[in-house]
């Protein structure tokens, strides 16, 4: 009887899979969007536990930061805190827009990340009230971040450059050859180019892709891996580590659509 | 009560879990551990339920295919009450091995789904990158979560062993 009660179940995970992906796609995106604030309470201590503990591990950050504070302190004394964050946003908008630009709809902050160990999506805090709508690739000054896949009128639902159904058009920087970036778990990129594309350990790819979703040449990831090619094989596949720390992202740069 | 204050503290652990490691490393997976834990103290329909229900939610959270944790956790539960009749789910070492041979039949409900949508299975670098890791830490964080739901909960497979 209990096999049968199972099998139940597992037919209804299949129609249900089936029918939300034929016929309401968006679903789970909105709902993801809507009940984002209850894992975003762990997801933000975790975010200031990391920062905290990267800044005491390294101590390059300290010095830097010490150097900040004690900027920070004299320029205080001038200004106030709230006129301060709205500059380093403002300068954070302007870098991106001559990087990257066609052109900044706003700055996100990103309130939680999923939690399956498959999927690698962002929760923004910003939504349709915003500006914010799906197809918008979302950026940061470190690289490409990935792309708006569903909203509501306070959240955004972002698939990361890593996710496994995420797919980007990039070529090497300075060098002919476009292919295609795919998303792999938990935080790599798995690219294939065409054979003739000379490619090396270290060298950085950016976006490329004729009439795609995101702007021509922003930063995407680093070469870490060329796999051997296959007899015959008519594409070359080497492993990338993105530029973007997706754990330790507060802020994204939303562009608008292309 | 006490039941709600776990199923909320393994949420909020979870994304904290999630957000502390690595972006490299696969987090240890609490919905599972969760969905066996309420097996556990449950008959077995209701057991089931639950694991559905969980997965759900977790579905819903990840933004993904709706029905692809759930059927994860739900043959994990149904995996759990088949492998607690060979095994004594009581002893800590045999608990391990349950724990593990259920978390195999996670992913194995994962690839069914996979393979219903898009006629293909798991690629190998998930298994090494994603399986092996959330395995391993499953395996280590599941002694103390274990030990915490029986504090919350009490001592309650028995009934149902």
């Amino acid at each position: 009887m209990l096999r049968l009660v199972y099998l139940g179940y597992v037919l209804l995970a299949l129609a249900l899979s089936a029918l939300t992906a034929n016929f309401a796609p968006q679903f789970p995106g909105e709902v993801s969007a809507r009940i984002a604030p209850l894992f975003g309470l762990g997801h933000r201590a975790a975010q200031n536990l990391r920062a905290a503990a990267t800044t005491l591990l390294d101590r390059r950050n300290l010095r830097h930061e010490n150097r900040l504070l004690t900027e920070e302190v004299a320029w205080l004394k001038e200004s106030n805190l709230e006129l301060k964050v709205e500059l380093e946003r403002l300068r954070r908008a302007l870098a991106v827009r001559e990087a990257q630009a066609p052109g900044v709809v706003a700055i996100a902050p990103v309130i939680t990340e999923d939690t399956s160990g498959l999927y690698r999506r962002l929760i923004l805090g910003l939504g349709e009230a915003d500006g914010l709508s799906v197809g918008m690739p979302v950026t940061s000054p470190d690289g490409l971040v990935g792309v708006i896949i569903e909203t509501t009128p306070h959240r955004a639902v972002v698939r990361t450059i890593v996710d496994p159904e995420s797919r980007v058009g990039v070529r090497p920087e300075g060098s002919p050859g476009r292919g295609i970036a795919m998303g792999e778990p938990p935080a790599g990129l798995r690219v294939e180019l065409p054979v003739e594309t000379s490619i090396a350990v270290g060298d950085l790819l950016v976006t490329g892709s004729l009439q795609g979703l995101f702007p021509e040449g922003i930063p995407v990831a680093r070469v870490t891996r060329i796999l051997p090619r296959a007899p015959g094989a008519l594409r070359k596949v080497v492993r990338a580590e993105p530029l973007v720390k997706f754990g330790l992202l507060e802020e994204v740069v939303v562009l608008g659509k292309l | 009560m006490n039941a709600l204050v776990l199923v909320f503290f393994s949420l909020v652990l979870q994304a904290l879990l999630s957000g502390l490691l690595p972006d490299r490393v696969s987090p240890p997976d609490l919905w599972f551990l969760l969905a066996v834990v309420l097996a556990s103290r449950q008959n077995p329909y209701a057991g089931l339920a639950t694991a559905f229900g969980l997965g759900l939610l977790q579905d819903l959270s990840s933004a993904g295919y709706l029905g692809f944790h759930a059927l994860g956790l739900t043959t994990a539960a149904y995996a759990f009450y088949g492998l607690r009749g060979w095994l004594h789910w009581e002893e800590p070492a045999a608990r391990m091995v349950v724990l593990a041979l259920a978390f195999l039949a996670k992913w194995g409900g994962f690839l069914i789904l996979v393979y219903w949508m898009r006629y293909t299975t798991l690629p190998t670098s998930t298994w090494a990158q994603v399986f092996a890791p959330e395995l391993v830490l499953t395996l280590l964080v599941a002694p103390f979560y274990l030990r915490l739901a029986e504090a919350l909960l009490g001592p309650g497979e028995e009934a149902y062993a």
